[in-house]
């Protein structure tokens, strides 16, 4: 190589050795940070000791369990394969507790109403309106 | 060196390098697409394609560019140089076909022209993370297709030597949009930062061989040699240049290669008249200095190419006394022929 072409590719690389890693970092800088798990709902609680009563399919199990004085009331509800409605909704009574989606464990706790220890437990599609299914315990 | 204009002037040891880089090509996208297919079944093959020739091309593109200074720093590097425009238009086909691939697959398929919808169907020039990285690989691939497309000798006889190689330096151009293809490219979306630190690895080892050549080139340039008598300087001593082989010294600013044919000591510019290649670092095969890029030769007496070549060089005055090499670092016209120094024993 002649003397003005090392030269010019000298110059070059100097300043490749400042533009490529100042690219390479602002790059690095601006990658989006992966979107984060927002729950809908807390963390599913601990059962609660007593167990008042169950109702059993192959597809669900539901328990109604309590506190040993009874001054607070669990739904658990154990879904082993996911539901056919997009969007049900489960209400203790009148109550609204929660949201049944897909396989998983979901335990509801809620306070008794004075006239009923044990509430009708109801399952309820909020898109077709229907009631998918009415547990008695 | 040839006296026609041949495709490719093949001979034996182009055609087993060109073996060589043909089978490593094929080894590394089938390994690549195996242990992809291993990891991730569902890959489509349209995606396999492109990310392997993504990565061959890359990896090609480090060392080509990594091959210039390694040849400076170490002599047995010489013969990847000799081939190295093999490699680059391989690089570029292996490119091409990533390039080809993804504007089908990613704009082919809509009612707009592919070529436009590169350029339309991302228009976040504000934002750095949605920045439209495709475009920057389309003028990356551009560049290497000019590049490709003039790399015969014939163009760099047509453009001559100093347009052509301004052409060329391109590659650094064209490297520097690929890294920013790939930095706001799949980086964005591949969140192991071991992409990062790969990047980091090749950009790093490039520049740091660039710059220590380039440093030590300068140095050469700027090493200060006693004048003696008339307009002689002493350079070295004789025992320093080895046979066949040459010494390089910058005086004057232009850069002298003193030869030893036997025992007689020649000088003669050490640019080549073909691609400015340095003689200096060649050695003397059949009686004449041979270039170590392209095997471009010269006659050490007169700085001439053997008939029917017509490229010559300026030759410079040589002598020794008491055992050291003195030149005069005045240039006699290209192709003068001059006695050299005998040395006697």
């Amino acid at each position: 190589m002649i003397k003005p072409l090392r030269r010019r590719h000298l110059q070059i690389w100097s300043l490749l050795a400042v533009l490529l890693p100042a690219a390479i970092l602002t790059g690095w800088l601006v990658v989006p940070q992966p979107a984060t798990d927002l729950l809908l709902q807390p963390e599913t609680a601990a059962p609660l000791p007593l167990l008042l009563g169950q109702n059993d399919k192959p597809e669900r199990t539901v328990s109604l369990r309590a506190v040993a004085d009874s001054s607070m009331l669990q739904l658990e509800w154990v879904a082993r394969s996911p539901l056919t409605a997009p969007s049900a909704l489960v209400y203790a009574g009148p109550a609204l507790l929660g949201r049944i989606g897909p396989r998983g464990n979901y335990r509801f706790s809620f306070r008794p109403s004075p006239g009923s220890r044990r509430p009708q437990i109801i399952l309820y599609d909020i898109i077709h309106h229907t009631v998918i299914e009415k547990i008695n315990f | 060196m040839g006296i026609s204009y041949q495709a490719v002037g093949w001979n034996r040891q182009k055609k087993y390098y060109d073996w060589i880089l043909f089978i490593f090509c094929l080894c590394y996208l089938g390994a690549f697409i195996g242990l992809s297919v291993a990891f991730n079944p569902d890959m489509t093959f349209e995606t396999l394609l492109i990310r392997s020739t993504s990565t061959l091309a890359l990896l090609l593109l480090h060392f080509i560019l990594s091959i210039g200074p390694l040849a400076r720093l170490d002599s047995r590097f010489l013969p990847l140089l000799y081939n190295r425009r093999h490699l680059g238009v391989t690089m570029f086909l292996v490119a091409a076909i990533h390039g080809g691939f993804s504007i089908f697959q990613f704009h082919g398929l809509g009612n707009t022209n592919p070529f436009l919808s590169l350029f339309l169907s991302n228009t976040n020039y504000n934002s750095l993370h949605a920045l439209p990285f495709q475009a920057l690989g389309f003028f990356a691939l551009l560049i290497f297709l000019l590049m490709a497309a003039t790399s015969h000798d014939f163009w760099l006889h047509v453009l001559t030597p100093r347009i052509w190689k301004t052409l060329h330096m391109g590659v650094y151009l064209a490297y520097f949009l690929v890294i920013l293809h790939v930095i706001f490219g799949v980086i964005q979306y591949e969140t192991n930062p071991i992409f990062i630190w790969i990047l980091f690895a090749g950009t790093g080892t490039l520049v740091t061989l660039h710059i220590l050549t380039g440093v030590r080139e300068v140095r050469r340039d700027n090493a200060r040699f006693s004048k003696a008598e008339e307009c002689f300087v002493k350079v070295c001593a004789v025992e320093d240049i080895p046979h066949n082989r040459a010494k390089v010294f910058c005086l004057d600013n232009e850069r002298i290669a003193v030869f030893r044919v036997e025992d007689t000591l020649f000088a003669v510019h050490n640019v080549c008249k073909h691609q400015n290649g340095p003689l200096g670092e060649g050695k003397v095969i059949d009686g004449c200095i041979t270039c170590p890029w392209h095997g471009y030769q010269y006659l050490p007496k007169n700085g001439q190419s053997p008939p029917p070549f017509t490229e010559r060089v300026s030759t410079y005055d040589v002598r020794i006394i008491d055992g050291n090499v003195f030149v005069d670092p005045m240039p006699y016209p290209e192709g003068t022929e001059r006695p050299g120094a005998q040395i006697k024993k």
